[in-house]
């Protein structure tokens, strides 16, 4: 049995930080939104399911993220952004230092620059992000030390390992 | 930058990003959820029909509404009657009928017959046994058994809502058409052929005969008077024939019984009691049987095939799952969903059911049938049946 008012406490709880994590990894405000919808909308579907789970929000985050790296979806959000938000300029009122950010993260590869949200935003461990994304966690490790690499010629100090 | 820094410069962004967010409402979310489950029942069910490996045996390419006019049921076929509103184009009608069903986890929920969801929730849980909920033709109250320890009763709870009723001790109820009288089942424990037990206190005594402690009985609703019909004294084995389901006619004078299995997979089949005349109900295969029960016919193995359940539909035919084989060693090699007449002729072929899968809890309502096969829901039409919604024991249609 699907409780309306549960998806919706954790629907209002968590959409913000969601989109504001999807649109570090997509680089897209407004697909961001549009992929955070649908994957809402996805854990509706399922909620007699999915509000079981130990951490739901994680559940939503991967199928946005997954919905976004889709091809054919990628091609639909963009026109349908268009439609709607016109040229994308949705950066312009965000802090310079994170629009700098999240542009350098849009030159690494998909795979690094999820690994480093989840580790540096969401606070993910290398355990916890093998578990959402389904890698080992060696290759979270790489991807995590190849996207500093990756980062650090575009960020003009680069990104360097607390001591 | 530090990696610290950069963890704080992205946080503080995506934060700021995320308080700028003018989320829709949740209400839109859910809206947007439950037409993607409703496109995912439809696509499932059209590959399903492309593959022609439906759930239960058929796909469903109708998508005429339960809430619509059905064409005549008898002799109807899969193309018959016209095409309705398609809820994958219009969305679906609230006012479409509903089915009550109980659900895995015991709770007693109103469904809609069209996507399938949740209405209301009439009894969050209760130690329900399946295949035996029954509605009031008024549509006001839902009959349901409970099974506590050795203690089999009947409860009633208004569709409305509202806290359950202890009607009386038995299983399998059933509301006479014009809803004055209620039919259901004494036996020893247990509802349902496979569920016989014999834990419990007088169940067992073998000097009773098992089959002598199955009976039929139809209760005054008003008054609660009560006609008990036993088995016949001169057919009384030692062997028992479990009472799996009761159909009124809807002339409200015939019970269709479907019995079975009796032992080594036999006895299976419906029995045809007349509440004026008979005394006593006889299961199918016995010899005094032959007048009353529903003959077997068509293939395959017409001589071993049964009748696994049974129901009347409203024009005085029969809703029927028909399989084969009995006997030992237990091997089902054809389920199959029907529509027959009083003489076991097949009038048309609602579905295919998966050899695998127990299909029960058959209703009928208008031109409308439903079965569950395993716990997925199925309604058919006129044309073929399709999923509804799946974690069901029992479900009756809502009049």
């Amino acid at each position: 049995m699907r409780d309306p008012r549960s998806f919706d406490a954790f629907y209002t709880g968590s959409v913000r930080r969601l989109v504001g994590q999807l649109h570090a990894m997509t680089g897209s405000r407004a697909e961001a939104e549009d992929c955070v919808q649908e994957a809402y909308a996805r854990a509706w579907q399922r909620w007699d399911k999915v509000s079981g789970y130990g951490d739901p929000e994680a559940w939503v985050r991967t199928v946005a993220y997954r919905v976004s790296i889709s091809s054919w979806r990628k091609a639909a959000n963009m026109r349908a952004a268009h439609r709607r938000h016109g040229v994308p300029d949705d950066n312009r009122a965000l802090n310079p230092d994170y629009v700098a950010i999240v542009t350098a993260l849009r030159k690494v590869s998909a795979s690094q620059r999820q690994a480093i949200v989840l580790h540096h935003l969401v606070g993910l461990s290398v355990e916890e992000i093998a578990r959402e994304t389904g890698a080992a966690a060696g290759t979270v490790k790489a991807r995590l030390s190849r996207g500093r690499q990756a980062l650090a010629p575009l960020l003009d100090e680069g990104v360097h390992c607390d001591a | 930058m530090r990696e610290n820094e950069f963890r704080a410069r992205l946080r503080a962004g995506a934060a700021e990003l995320g308080a700028s967010v003018n989320p829709s409402e949740p209400e839109l979310i859910r809206r947007r959820g439950d037409r993607r489950r409703h496109r995912t029942m439809i696509t499932s069910g059209v590959l399903a029909f492309a593959v022609g490996a439906g759930g239960g045996g058929v796909a469903y390419a109708s998508l005429a509404q339960p809430g619509q006019p059905a064409s005549p049921a008898s002799g109807h076929s899969a193309t018959a009657g016209p095409p309705t509103a398609s809820p994958a184009s219009a969305p679906p009608s609230d006012s479409a009928p509903s089915i009550v069903g109980v659900t895995t986890g015991g709770a007693i929920q109103v469904f809609s017959s069209v996507t399938g969801l949740a209405r209301t929730t009439l009894v969050q849980k209760t130690d329900a046994i399946g295949d035996a909920i029954a509605v009031s033709p008024s549509g006001a109250t839902v009959y349901f058994a409970v099974k506590r320890g050795c203690a089999d009763s009947i409860e009633s709870v208004p569709v409305s809502g509202g806290t359950p009723a202890v009607v009386t001790s038995g299983v399998l109820p059933a509301v006479s058409p014009d809803g004055t009288r209620l039919a259901f089942v004494r036996e020893p424990s247990g509802g349902g052929p496979s569920a016989v037990q014999y834990g419990c206190p007088g169940s067992g005594d073998a000097t009773a005969k098992p089959s002598a402690l199955y009976h039929v009985v139809v209760r005054d609703l008003a008054t609660g008077q009560e006609t008990v019909y036993p088995a016949p004294p001169d057919e009384i084995a030692g062997m028992p024939y479990a009472i799996s389901h009761l159909s009124w006619a809807p002339s409200g004078q015939t019970l269709l019984v479907s019995v079975g299995p009796g032992q080594g997979n036999g006895g299976w089949g419906l029995s045809v009691l007349d509440t004026a005349t008979s005394r006593y109900y006889v299961p199918p295969g016995w010899p005094a049987a032959s007048a009353a029960a529903v003959p077997v016919t068509g293939s395959p193995d017409a001589a071993r095939s049964y009748y696994r359940e049974g129901v009347f539909t409203p024009d005085g035919g029969m809703f029927v799952n028909r399989m084969c084989c009995d006997g030992v060693p237990v091997r089902v090699t054809s389920s199959k969903l029907l529509k027959i007449n009083s003489a076991g002729q097949q009038i048309r072929q609602v579905a295919i059911g998966f050899t695998d899968r127990d299909h029960s809890s058959l209703d009928a309502y208008g031109g409308w049938l439903l079965y569950l096969s395993a716990h997925d829901l199925f309604i058919a039409g006129p044309g073929p049946a399709r999923k509804i919604t799946t974690g069901l024991i029992a479900a009756a249609w809502v009049p």
